[in-house]
């Protein structure tokens, strides 16, 4: 028991009531990670980050230096726990295939767990299908009969081919732990490599990360007039003084735009924010992307249905200006959250964050909210707009602890000015939620009201004022 | 000299900003390279309901349109925008305050082809919606704050009609500060579904305007509910009895 990788939050917070839950923030996490990628440094250069808090490398060389793989991951784990300083542990996995090695080390049994070379099948053929990590295939596999790693690595390759394509086939080499180096890829010649040089140099992220979606967008398309898409690219990172710092990361699928942004922009919060030693002595005046495992661009064709239009790409464009112009929490992309309240319903995120054309899916998610006020929806919303609401007396409407009216209300003011007359309510509808958390809970009584102008109002009390939220 | 006037005059309709003094052969070149704009081509879809009150059946790419009257002025450019962003297209919300985009979702916008763009002061808002036009299909903006000045609001629609790229200003009031192709007076009527302390929202009718220099003729009105009280968006063509807010 305890809190696994994978559990709801109110699941985690069952098991464990004082849990204290954070956003996951992979910039700390690209940061955090940074010493221990320099410690592994030492041992190898040919490390690769996946995301922050994974680094794969080939351990051919540096085992038959360091006096086989037992005894360099041993040293590794060392080395690592001395940066980590007991904070957290560092799990080591060798195997044949970069897929089979991250499962080993997140077998967790006390040292570094080595696969013998050729075992990796072997080990991989017990371990349940869902290890793959893929919920569309594996979904498919599972109802076909296929429960376990071995089961889908004893189809014949082509076959899996034949029926789920290119994707099918990758996860077919994962599968049976041949996926060191996938047939189709190729080297790019050395001519795709992007560079910018900033003048000045800059010294802030966002700035940097801005100079790097710029950068990721010219590679992007430089690779799709190939047809290509890249697997692994390496960042070089260059300061006014020619400090130099370069990373590789590579990406199971095809890296996209926005997650070659991301993986400059945590490079680079590592890199500046490292200690005192490490960190650059000037701004940053040179970065370079330069890609590596080209891939065919399965996914890139512009869609007929669906899929990213010219569209999309050309409100890409836009918001890579916008960013410039106004900052990047200024351009926003709406997202559908459900919620009881208008204001709950919609969330607005970045719009440099995410992928512009690929996020029709997660639109059609509806769950029912119990106690969500049914559409229409109101078209203005108000945070912390005070009214005053009146009955026929004018003394100010209230609502009990029960959900009871004191008086039905007969006037309304919004701008404390001018009063209108009610001519049609209903309510109170009580809202009382997230009791258990003490920043976020509310406890409302909600009304809508149409005044003698023929506007609708939606009006909430909250500990005895009224406050307006939105109208229609 | 009387020729090289006539070419100033002309380059200043070709371009709209005011630049003196373009050669007659750069002209043509101009005229050459300049996107060619097809009136059919260029329609943008609206839902069928409002097909009567616009001139064309659509909303034509490189109009500025304004409309104003209240709250519910908003639900209709939503209602309007629908299905543009369902076809693929793109709306951009600049300086919308407080914008209700599950009333806009509810009328069948798809959300995730919004983009809501705030400008954080007067200095950078036409240079936001500079970078916009011709990027996104339509652009929908709150009456900007600050008076823009005119020759401002004239280059933005020139290059509106260039790029096909359709502005939508949403008002409070009549006065825009902009000579609009379509304008749509948007009047509330009545509110179905409430009674005094029982019901809830359920139908918003709505008297609607529409004028402006593209309309050939006199204001076309129309009655619409948005939605009705079977939650669809529907023209209500014969002049209804007008029904109590108490159904």
């Amino acid at each position: 028991m305890g809190v696994v990788r994978g559990i709801r939050r109110r699941e985690a917070q069952g098991r464990c009531p004082d849990i204290l839950i954070a956003e996951r923030d992979l910039a700390g996490e690209a940061r955090a990670f940074e010493a221990v990628a320099a410690a592994i440094e030492a041992f190898t250069p040919r490390i690769e980050l996946t995301q922050p808090g994974t680094c794969v490398f080939p351990t051919v060389g540096p085992s038959r230096y360091f006096g086989g793989d037992a005894s360099l991951a041993e040293q590794i784990l060392e080395a690592v726990d001395t940066v980590l300083a007991g904070q957290t542990e560092c799990h080591i996995g060798i195997a044949d295939g970069v897929f089979a090695a991250r499962l080993a080390a997140r077998m967790r049994r006390g040292g570094p767990c080595i696969i013998a070379p050729g075992g990796s099948t072997e080990f991989l053929a017990p371990l349940p299908i869902t290890t793959l990590e893929q919920p569309e295939l594996t979904n498919v596999l599972w109802r076909l009969g296929l429960r376990t790693l071995g089961d889908f690595a004893a189809l014949d390759p082509s076959d899996v081919l034949g029926r789920f394509a290119r994707e099918g086939l990758q996860a077919h080499h994962r599968a049976s732990g041949t996926d060191d180096r996938l047939a189709d890829v190729t080297d790019p010649p050395p001519d795709m490599a992007v560079s910018l040089s900033l003048e000045p140099p800059v010294e802030r992220i966002d700035q940097a990360a801005f100079a790097a979606r710029q950068l990721a967008l010219e590679l992007d398309a430089k690779l799709q007039r190939r047809g290509a898409a890249c697997s692994r690219v390496t960042i070089e990172a260059e300061s006014e003084h020619g400090e130099r710092f370069i990373r590789g990361w590579r990406h199971e699928g095809a890296l996209s735009v926005a997650a070659m942004t991301d993986r400059v922009r945590w490079q680079l919060d590592g890199w500046l924010n490292a200690s005192p030693n490490v960190r650059p002595s000037g701004g940053l005046s040179l970065l370079v992307l330069r890609p590596e495992n080209l891939i065919p661009a399965a996914g890139r064709q512009l869609g007929f249905w669906g899929g990213e239009t010219e569209a999309d790409q050309r409100a890409g464009r836009a918001v890579a200006r916008l960013e410039a112009l106004v900052g990047a929490d200024n351009v926003q992309v709406a997202e559908w959250r459900g919620g009881r309240e208008p204001d709950d319903m919609i969330r607005l995120l970045p719009a440099g964050t995410v992928e512009l054309s690929d996020r029709q899916l997660s639109i059609f998610d509806e769950r029912p909210w119990p106690g969500q006020l049914p559409a229409p929806s109101p078209v203005e919303l108000f945070a912390e707009h005070a009214i005053q609401v009146v009955d026929a007396d004018g003394t100010a409407v209230t609502v009990s602890g029960r959900g009871k009216i004191s008086a039905p209300p007969a006037q309304v003011c919004l701008d404390g000015r001018t009063w209108r007359t009610v001519v049609s309510w209903a309510g109170p509808w009580l809202l009382d939620e997230r009791w258990w958390d003490q920043e976020r809970f509310r406890r409302r009584a909600r009304f809508q009201l149409v005044d003698d102008e023929g506007n609708a109002l939606l009006a909430y009390i909250q500990k005895g004022h009224w406050w307006l939220a939105g109208t229609y | 000299m009387k020729f090289a006037q006539a070419g100033v005059a002309e380059s200043e309709q070709v371009f709209d900003t005011g630049v003196m003094g373009v050669p007659a052969e750069l002209q043509e070149q101009v005229q050459r390279v300049a996107p060619v704009v097809l009136a059919a081509e260029q329609l943008l879809p609206v839902p069928e309901i409002f097909h009567p009150v616009l001139p064309s059946g659509g909303l034509q790419r490189g109009w500025t349109t304004r409309v104003y009257g209240g709250p519910s002025a908003r639900a209709l450019a939503w209602a309007l925008l629908s299905n543009i962003t369902t076809t693929g297209g793109w709306v951009a919300a600049v300086d919308v305050p407080g914008i209700g985009l599950s009333a806009a979702r509810e009328v069948g916008v798809a959300i995730e082809r919004v983009l809501v763009v705030t400008s954080p002061d007067a200095s950078t808002w036409s240079a936001t919606i500079g970078a916009l036009i011709g990027s996104v299909d339509v652009i929908v903006f709150g009456a900007p704050r600050h008076r823009v000045q005119p020759s401002e609001y004239r280059r933005m629609s020139s290059r509106c009609r260039e790029r096909g790229t359709v502005m939508v200003e949403l008002g409070s009031s009549g006065e825009g500060q902009l000579q609009y192709d379509l304008a749509f007076s948007v009047d509330p009527v009545e509110w179905q579904g409430l009674g005094r302390g029982y019901g809830r929202l359920q139908a918003r009718g709505l008297d609607v305007s529409v004028s402006g220099r593209r309309t050939k003729g006199p204001a076309r009105n129309a009655r619409f509910e948005l939605p009705a009280i079977d939650g669809r968006l529907r023209r209500v063509d014969q002049a209804r009895p007008n029904l109590s807010a108490v159904s």
